[in-house]
């Protein structure tokens, strides 16, 4: 039995033909090919799928596919890209929060929808939030000093401190390090 | 000692080159890689941990719509292999010999129909006593797991050392009984320790492409891509020039993808279909089909003098191969030779023997063979210094290669950096404060 679901994937309407025992993550990485959401555990326990529906971090893999009609799918595909990116994806870079790449987008993801609804979390909150998603390169010290060093340049730039003055701050804050020291291109 | 500030890159903290490319999802890992006519694939795992393969009925499996290839090990052009004894087979063949091993795989239109189609083969096995522990595996009355290679490679469940026709990897140096006596304390313990999964978050995945009738293209999660390609060009029996073996970007290793996994059989499996085919795990199915860090028994005696100068070390060490040999033997020969730890011992001897069992295939994981004699080793020095009433740094401090060393095989020492990387990590452990 073959249906139609639509929904918005990265602000534009979609819509994809499925089946009912299809999953959320199916449809994204076989029938709309996204790249960046990883198909691994494929049962709730690594986050490697994670992407936001409507507003809200979820595993694609535990999310039958039929009932994401009508909402909002953000993959990382949405968030920057390589010449603007999001200060969280600029923090994984300088902090070397990713490895093998594998559980990063997945980690952004979970930190997005998070921030977006708590922007001064504690490093406690932090852990707890980012307690779904599993590296086993890197662990998870430096994922979360990244997600620190992101709210500080979010931070920065609310508080009208120039983009470069803000990563400058965000960088010494963290680790001691100068933007130059970090190769940081400003955009 | 050298100048930190004279080093662009020594010392500093530098991006990953391919850091921005990973955070905006950029990275094509295996699992995102798609060509034309691409087949899925499905593997059959045994459910048995040791049995008789009575039947395999393929049949029903091949007549579902959209199947295209089903493969047993009578499709596989040349079955065993292994990287030192061929003795693993590719598919199942006449028994299974551990819980997950691989009897049969489909290649399919979809991953469902491949699923679907993989449920429909019927294997019937005739279930066969198991031993799962190494030590219970070398007793007399253990189910024998490799019947039909006794004698050359294995004795019972023992691994038959290739280079001398022993049961156990031996290292004698000096007189471990004479240094024995010389010793003012003697202690002795056991250790055991555990297999590990290395389960990078990327499971095991392998895309096989024909290139015409003569070639293949395999890119798969391989960190050993050209120790590799030999074995694979020998199983689907074409030559090494034919062969191209790619890893694109891979989602964690840790040493378990430098053994063949899903390889061979994606590429009988595409071999047989003629058209690219890809075969990707579960996380359920690379727990099971997938090795584990070898677990280890070890048996110590360590004797030293009341200073804390070191005299002899016996150590006996059983490594838990599964049910293949693979890595072990390496594994094994690194535990015999360097698994004293970086001190002078004049006196040693140790005996160390690969046994298999109805479990996953040891494999390569972060230290390979280093991890497990090293925690045994330094357990002992702890203990010893806890009996000396010594600081357990400078019993180490006291006993530690220095340049112009000789290691118990003989090996010169230079170069050694011990003492210094001691003293770093005391200073950053705050070691004087806590002792």
């Amino acid at each position: 039995m073959k249906l139609t679901i639509r929904f918005k994937l990265n602000g534009k309407a979609v819509s994809a033909a499925i089946t009912p025992e299809m999953t959320l993550l199916t449809v994204l990485k076989d029938v709309m090919l996204v790249n960046s959401v990883k198909r691994a555990c494929v049962s709730g326990e690594c986050g490697a799928c994670t992407v936001i529906v409507d507003g809200k971090a979820m595993n694609a893999c535990l999310i039958l596919a039929m009932t994401i009609e009508d909402k909002n799918v953000e993959t990382l595909e949405n968030l920057g890209a390589p010449d603007r990116l999001h200060p969280l994806q600029k923090a994984f870079v300088e902090m070397g929060a990713s490895q093998c790449g594998f559980c990063t987008p997945g980690f952004i993801m979970a930190a997005k929808a998070f921030l977006d609804e708590n922007p001064d979390p504690t490093e406690e909150q932090i852990r707890v939030a980012l307690s779904g998603n599993l590296c086993r390169c890197t662990g998870y010290v430096k994922p979360v000093k990244a997600v620190q060093q992101a709210i500080q340049e979010m931070k920065d730039i609310e508080s009208g401190l120039t983009p470069v003055q803000a990563i400058q701050g965000a960088a010494r804050i963290m680790q001691g390090h100068s933007a130059e020291e970090l190769n940081i291109q400003i955009h | 000692m050298y100048e930190k500030e004279t080093y662009d890159v020594i010392g500093k903290s530098r991006p990953r080159v391919d850091a921005v490319k990973q955070v905006t999802g950029q990275v094509q890992y295996l699992g995102d890689m798609h060509v034309k006519d691409m087949l899925y694939a499905k593997a059959v795992l045994s459910t048995e941990h040791h049995a008789r393969i009575l039947s395999i009925d393929t049949a029903e499996a091949e007549k579902l719509p959209g199947v295209h290839a089903v493969v047993t090990a009578k499709d596989v052009p040349h079955n065993l292999i292994g990287i030192t004894l061929d003795d693993t087979p590719v598919l199942a063949e006449g028994k299974v010999r551990y819980k997950g091993e691989m009897v049969a795989a489909v290649a399919a239109e979809t991953y469902d129909i491949a699923c679907r189609a993989a449920k429909l083969i019927k294997v019937v096995y005739e279930r066969l006593p198991a031993v799962f522990d190494p030590r219970e595996a070398m007793k007399a009355d253990a189910p024998v797991i490799h019947d039909e290679m006794q004698g050359k490679d294995y004795k019972g469940n023992i691994h038959v050392v290739p280079a001398t026709g022993e049961l156990c990897q031996k290292l004698r140096h000096g007189d471990v009984e004479e240094g024995f006596k010389q010793s003012d304390i003697i202690i002795e313990h056991k250790f055991a320790t555990c297999p590990q999964k290395p389960l990078p978050i990327e499971n095991f995945c392998t895309l096989a492409a024909p290139d015409g009738n003569d070639g293949m293209t395999i890119w798969s999660t391989q960190q050993c891509v050209f120790g590799n390609a030999g074995h694979l060009a020998k199983v689907i029996q074409m030559p090494l020039s034919k062969v191209r073996v790619i890893c694109p970007a891979m989602g964690g290793g840790f040493g378990e993808k430098n053994q063949l996994g899903t390889e061979p059989v994606t590429a009988v499996l595409a071999l047989k279909a003629r058209r690219p085919v890809k075969l990707e795990l579960t996380t359920e199915e690379s727990l099971q089909f997938t090795g584990t860090k070898h677990p280890m028994y070890f048996t110590y005696k360590l004797g030293a003098k009341k200073d804390g100068t070191l005299v002899a070390m016996k150590r006996e060490c059983i490594t838990g191969a599964g049910a293949y040999r693979s890595v072990a033997m390496l594994i094994t020969m690194k535990v015999t030779y360097w698994g004293a730890g970086p001190y002078n011992i004049p006196n040693q001897h140790a005996d160390c023997y690969v046994v298999a069992t109805n479990k996953q295939i040891g494999s390569a994981f972060r230290g390979f063979g280093m991890a497990q004699p090293t925690f045994a080793t330094e357990v002992m020095m702890d203990m010893l210094a806890e009996k000396l009433n010594m600081d357990p740094l400078e019993l180490r401090k006291k006993n530690i290669y220095r340049d112009g060393d000789h290691m118990a095989t003989g090996q010169a020492v230079r170069a050694a950096g011990i003492e210094l990387v001691l003293d770093a990590v005391a200073a950053m452990a705050g070691w004087e404060k806590t002792s």
